[in-house]
């Protein structure tokens, strides 16, 4: 080896104690598409056991490309972890619930109300839980984030996130969506007032009555697209069908048909992206809300998402994933965190040297219930 | 291999007390990753057998984030890939393949050993679902027949003219008589324009009525409920559904699903079929119980000849032959025909098989008119005797 490398830079600068700037970055890595395949064939010839230890590499990538103030994010979570939590809680939910059901066919038969009741308190339970899995997921995995060897954490009850889920989550339909702003606004306080960076809280102030003229425009202009779409449907179907398509002896005009179905498919999918951009502006609108009322040790964040590059973010992600079935997922979920780490910015200076180190997290397995539920941020 | 070359590399080290870091130099030598510290006169040596990494370094890795067993919480980052390459060629099992496989080695053997053991079970033809089944006890699987029937039956009316039921009970006797088991079936007859027959677990056969008014004879009807007691014999209903659980089961632990699937029996039954070898077994158990019984083995022959027929008539003889479950009906015709024979009485009397006919019409007498769906599909179903029996 050469000496070109012993140019490093001695200058003994004086330890800074002080509060000082915080910046996010990205730093770009490959082989994450090389990752994925390999991720894809062990899971295969393992029966699908290798999927906790290839979603722990992933991880690993990611967190390992953000950067903050140059030095990266480390996860130290475990694949063996991750399927612990999955064997628990499939043994101590999953597979009960599974014997249950079909008692419950087998003791009142098919079609009773008491079947009835007890499959809506089933679904009832499962969205309980899932609401108390997001919660877990995320304490688990921010548990396991560190930086400087600094763990973060998540504080607060996952029962209460869950309550919370399932109560907001039923008053959808009854508000006919309008409750939204408000409880995404009440879930993002749960979490953000939870988490912790070593010993020092986040702290989340945002109120929900900003969201709402945005949310106001997404839902008239959702109820515009359905109605547009339906009457585009309604009067293609009207226009082109004729009364002899419904004939039983004469075989319906193939390529008539075709084409009808074409343009519906056509025209649900001009609605739903027409949709997707007002959904991508809403949600630019309320990352950035949201950012700027997430406070830390003194700074504040500043988000800088915009609808045109959060509509690209979530098509090119779906497609993404969509074509190549899912075995490019991992790719897919870098490119959100990339988004999130390079529209987000901390203002204001950080006393780091005063953070200290925060007590072990108890948990001992992961994320079992989301994985169990599929739930899958990162 | 030597590592020691003296070059110095710029690295942030972390004592993971507070989320500061500080500037430091990095070399490696012989024995490990040397850290010198501003302002300490020794540097801290952290050998590479105890060195962890946060993620693990392949050729393009541009940085490392080190750790060390021995200070938990302490951290070095350099971000210089010449290190890392040396880093690599010091410490091996940092590397991306070194970790990987650390796992996916025994995972692989793991999964490699189901494999063999699902395939020994397969060609030793061990059924853990039959042995599951073996165990049940005699109301569970009659509770579960009742369930499967009223499901398959959806709301269908049960056909039981006291005539055609009489009738029906004495030839189901007679064959349950001469299974030589203490089982003893019991049938029912819907009315279900679908030709068709199935097994439900305990000892519960259904007949369809366009089975029994397509039949020729009361032989051929014997011959059906000859085969469907062989699937039951065989508890061959109570296995095919032990193993549709068992397999949604470790399909949802492999897919990690919710259980979802499994809530629903309805969708469970559309699953259930019967392999070859187990339709062969109720075919060798019918043409036994019609011998013994002293019914001629030609109905049931007779059935299967008309099936055919109608099979070509279809024109899906050959192609579809491999993919159906139930072995070929020239096969059947041969190996029924190749019974010795021996003397037979009718299955049932003429006015009982003329009472067994009219068992879905209350009034007596078949109906002259079934408006309710001459339904093409169903109607064509061939797959009678058990193809698609609960």
């Amino acid at each position: 080896m050469n000496e070109t490398h012993a140019a490093s830079p001695r200058a003994d600068r004086p330890l800074r104690s002080g509060p000082e700037p915080v910046r996010l970055a990205w730093a770009a890595h490959h082989g994450l598409v090389g990752l994925s395949l390999v991720n894809f064939v062990l899971r295969v010839l393992t029966i699908g056991v290798y999927h906790f230890w290839g979603k722990t590499e992933v991880r690993r990538r990611i967190w390992s490309a953000i950067r903050i103030n140059g030095e990266p994010l480390a996860y130290t979570g475990t694949g063996l972890e991750l399927f612990l939590g999955f064997l628990l809680v499939f043994a101590a939910v999953v597979l009960p619930v599974i014997l249950l059901s079909f008692a419950a066919v087998l003791a009142f038969g098919p079609g009773s109300p008491w079947l009835i009741a007890y499959q809506l308190f089933v679904y009832a339970a499962f969205f309980f839980l899932f609401g108390v899995a997001i919660h877990r997921a995320q304490r688990y995995r921010l548990a396991r984030t560190r930086w400087r060897g600094i763990r973060s954490g998540l504080e607060g009850s996952s029962w209460r996130y869950g309550w919370t889920h399932f109560w907001t989550g039923l008053l959808i339909l009854l508000t006919l969506g309008w409750i939204v702003p408000w409880r995404s606004t009440r879930l993002q306080s749960l979490i953000t007032n939870g988490m912790r960076f070593g010993d020092r809280p986040f702290r989340f102030s945002a109120s929900s009555a900003v969201l709402y003229p945005r949310f106001a425009v997404l839902w008239i202009a959702g109820l515009c697209i359905l109605l547009a779409s339906f009457t585009m449907i309604g009067s293609a179907t009207a226009f082109m069908l004729r009364a002899e398509d419904f004939h039983p002896d004469r075989p319906p005009d193939i390529s008539r048909m075709t084409a009808l179905l074409a343009l519906i498919y056509a025209t649900l999918l001009a609605g739903l992206l027409v949709y997707g951009v007002f959904s991508a502006w809403y949600r630019a609108g309320m990352l950035n809300h949201f950012a700027a009322h997430t406070a830390f040790e003194g700074a504040t964040f500043k988000g800088s998402a915009t609808a045109a590059s959060l509509m690209w973010l979530t098509l090119s992600n779906y497609l993404l994933v969509l074509l190549t079935l899912g075995i490019l997922a991992p790719l897919a979920q870098a490119r959100s965190a990339r988004y999130l780490i390079e529209h987000i910015a901390l203002v204001g200076d950080v006393p780091l040297a005063e953070i200290a180190q925060r007590e072990e997290d108890s948990l001992r397995r992961g994320e079992g219930l989301a994985q169990a539920f599929d739930i899958d941020a990162f | 291999m030597r590592s020691d070359d003296g070059a110095i590399y710029a690295g942030r080290l972390s004592a993971g007390q507070t989320a500061a870091s500080e500037q430091v130099e990095v070399r490696l030598s012989e024995r490990g990753v040397e850290i010198a510290r501003a302002g300490c006169a020794a540097p801290l040596t952290w050998p590479f057998g105890a060195l962890t990494v946060a993620t693990p370094i392949d050729r393009t890795s541009e940085d490392v984030l080190l750790g060390y067993t021995y200070m938990p919480g302490a951290s070095l980052f350099v971000s210089d890939r010449h290190f890392v390459a040396r880093l690599m060629q010091a410490a091996p099992q940092l590397g991306v393949a070194a970790q990987r496989w650390r796992w996916a080695r025994p995972l692989l053997a793991i999964g490699g050993a189901i494999l063999v053991v699902i395939a020994v079970a397969w060609v030793l033809e061990l059924s853990p679902a039959r042995t599951i089944a073996g165990l049940m006890p005699d109301g569970v699987r009659q509770s579960l027949g009742r369930q499967v029937i009223q499901s398959m039956a959806g709301g269908r009316r049960v056909c039981d003219a006291p005539a055609g039921r009489a009738a029906l009970d004495r030839l189901t006797e007679r064959l349950s008589a001469a299974s030589g088991s203490y089982a003893r079936f019991s049938v029912t007859v819907l009315d279900w324009n679908l030709l068709n027959a199935f097994a439900a677990p305990g000892e519960q056969i259904v007949l369809t009525r366009e089975l029994i008014e397509q039949a020729r004879s009361a032989d051929e009807v014997a011959g059906v409920l000859a085969h469907e007691m062989g699937h039951g014999l065989e508890r061959h209903p109570e296995s095919s559904i032990v193993r549709v659980v068992g397999l949604n089961v470790a399909i949802e632990l492999v897919l990690g699903g919710g259980g979802g699937t499994l809530a629903n029996l309805g969708l469970l039954l559309t699953q259930l079929s019967y392999t070859r070898a187990a339709e062969r077994e109720a075919d060798a158990h019918a043409l036994r119980i019609l011998e013994r019984a002293a019914i001629s083995p030609q109905g049931i022959v007779g059935f299967f000849r008309r099936i055919e027929g109608m099979e070509g008539g279809r024109g899906s003889s050959a192609g579809l032959d491999l993919l159906r479950s139930h072995p070929a009906t020239a096969e059947r015709v041969r190996l029924a025909a190749a019974r010795p024979h021996y003397p037979s009485t009718p299955a049932l009397s003429e006015a009982d098989w003329r009472a067994l006919r009219a068992i879905c019409s209350p009034g007596g007498g078949p109906r002259a008119d079934r408006a309710q769906g001459h339904n093409g599909a169903a109607r064509h179903r061939l797959d009678a005797i058990g193809a698609f029996s609960a």
